[in-house]
């Protein structure tokens, strides 16, 4: 029954994204957002960084890509190149770090390009953009806070798969934002960073920074499929109650 | 060449979905070898990354970067393990490492947590005065207040009634809610990938 359940609900997203994608109009998609604070701080603040010359660091997290909490890096990786891009309009591209090797070698993917040629035969006139800081949480905290090129970054964005480690990059810069799907990770961040994401609004976090009309057509789905949830629980806890079947 | 990437991608996802929703006896094999391939690569990719952590943090001690007396150390602390483990085999070195080395030091880093996470909630009085963020430190001083009162002595009946209270119809209603949001977007990013839209394994 509840593979069924996954299985529709699947299909219904899909159907949904597909109307979205081809539908909607983009001006229509970005109407329909929900305005979230974080964000427009967030553009403030890289606004600032690039005018100031300072550097920006995108933590993508210790966890791996490979298991359960993949989801928020394949999340967090398409917001690392629409804010790469944003900040390459600077003189710096972001400085990343992960813990694991599969989001190292496909953030390493997205930031190449962002490296300048070398002049002169000397190397490269960019630093390196991606690093791995170490394997696993606690030694990826420790790491990219002792190894990491942290002190030159002023602006620190924790966009990725983060636990309670994340409580220990909190003094890494002057500005931080954050966000994750770990519940954990959350209370943290919300604890330590100036700004951070609480509950679902990680979720559409592409959508705000203009990672793609896909996200956006996301960020309507997702509020559809929000309040058809909502109808459910209206409907059936009543239902439930009723019928006997609740607790 | 990209199209072939792409291609083999949204193929092995399709794939694999495919057995996870219908577990017949040829798309469950297919599913296994599938998943025992990217098993034999994340071995690969992670000696490929280890080998990337040493090469960065050795370029960084060779320009003097900052912190290359810790980098350096953390090269030489890699070399070692990883030559001790080769040699003698993962049963000889591995649990000692594991007892002596990283438990402790991991939990020493939750400890210092503990204080580092403090200093964060005062400095959360200061910086963050909006309902939010004096709900948060409420909760959090009345839930400490709580459990040390269980844990010192023994606390009126009421408070542990509270507590089971927060615990069973709080905390569970609110984690519940949380985790329903994320489960709908994480099958949008699934999709998103799955359909070849978004590719993050392509920079």
């Amino acid at each position: 029954m509840s593979t069924l359940v996954a299985l529709g609900l699947m299909v219904l997203s899909g159907l949904l994204l597909a109307l979205a994608r081809f539908g909607l109009s983009r001006e229509r998609l970005t109407e329909r957002l929900q305005r979230q604070p974080l964000f427009s701080r967030l553009y403030q603040g890289l606004a600032l960084a690039l005018e100031a010359g300072w550097g920006v660091g995108y933590h993508l997290g210790p966890h791996s890509l490979w298991g359960q909490r993949g989801g928020s890096l394949l999340l967090s990786l398409p917001v690392f190149r629409a804010i790469g891009q944003w900040v390459l309009k600077g003189d710096r591209p972001p400085e990343a770090t992960t813990g694991d090797g599969w989001a190292y070698l496909l953030a390493r993917e997205i930031g190449t390009p962002w490296q300048r040629p070398p002049r002169n035969g000397g190397p490269s006139s960019t630093p390196t953009v991606v690093q791995l800081t170490g394997l696993r949480p606690w030694e990826y905290a420790a790491g990219t806070v002792a190894l990491a090129d942290a002190p030159s970054t002023e602006l620190a964005l924790f966009f990725g798969s983060f636990g309670p480690e994340a409580g220990w990059m909190s003094d890494m810069a002057n500005q931080r934002f954050g966000g994750t799907e770990d519940l954990l990770g959350q209370a943290t961040l919300y604890a330590t960073c100036d700004h951070s994401l609480v509950g679902d609004p990680w979720m559409a976090t592409g959508a705000y920074t203009q990672a793609g009309r896909l996200h956006l057509a996301s960020a309507w789905v997702y509020d559809v499929l929000r309040w058809l949830v909502w109808l459910a629980l209206l409907v059936g806890a009543p239902l439930a109650l009723f019928l006997g079947g609740g607790g | 060449m990209t199209w072939l990437a792409v291609a083999i991608a949204l193929l092995t996802g399709l794939l694999l979905l495919l057995a996870w929703f219908f577990p017949l006896a040829p798309l469950e094999g297919l599913r296994w070898l599938l998943l025992h391939t990217t098993m034999v690569l994340s071995g690969l990719i992670l000696l490929a990354a280890f080998g990337f952590l040493l090469h960065t943090q050795w370029q960084a001690v060779r320009r003097r970067a900052a912190h290359w007396p810790y980098r350096g150390l953390m090269v030489l602390a890699a070399l070692t393990t990883f030559a001790l483990t080769a040699f003698l085999g993962t049963q000889s070195i591995g649990p000692w490492m594991w007892a002596y080395v990283l438990v402790p030091g991991s939990a020493a880093l939750l400890g210092l947590l503990a204080v580092v996470l403090t200093y964060r909630g005062l400095w959360m009085v200061w910086q963050r005065r909006d309902p939010m963020g004096w709900l948060f430190l409420g909760v959090l001083f009345l839930v400490m207040l709580l459990d040390a009162w269980q844990a010192l002595g023994s606390p009126p009946a009421w408070s542990r009634q509270l507590m089971t209270w927060m615990e069973s119809v709080v905390v569970r209603a609110g984690v519940r809610g949380l985790l329903l949001g994320l489960a709908l977007g994480l099958v949008l990013v699934g999709l998103r990938v799955l359909s070849g839209a978004e590719r993050p394994f392509e920079g």
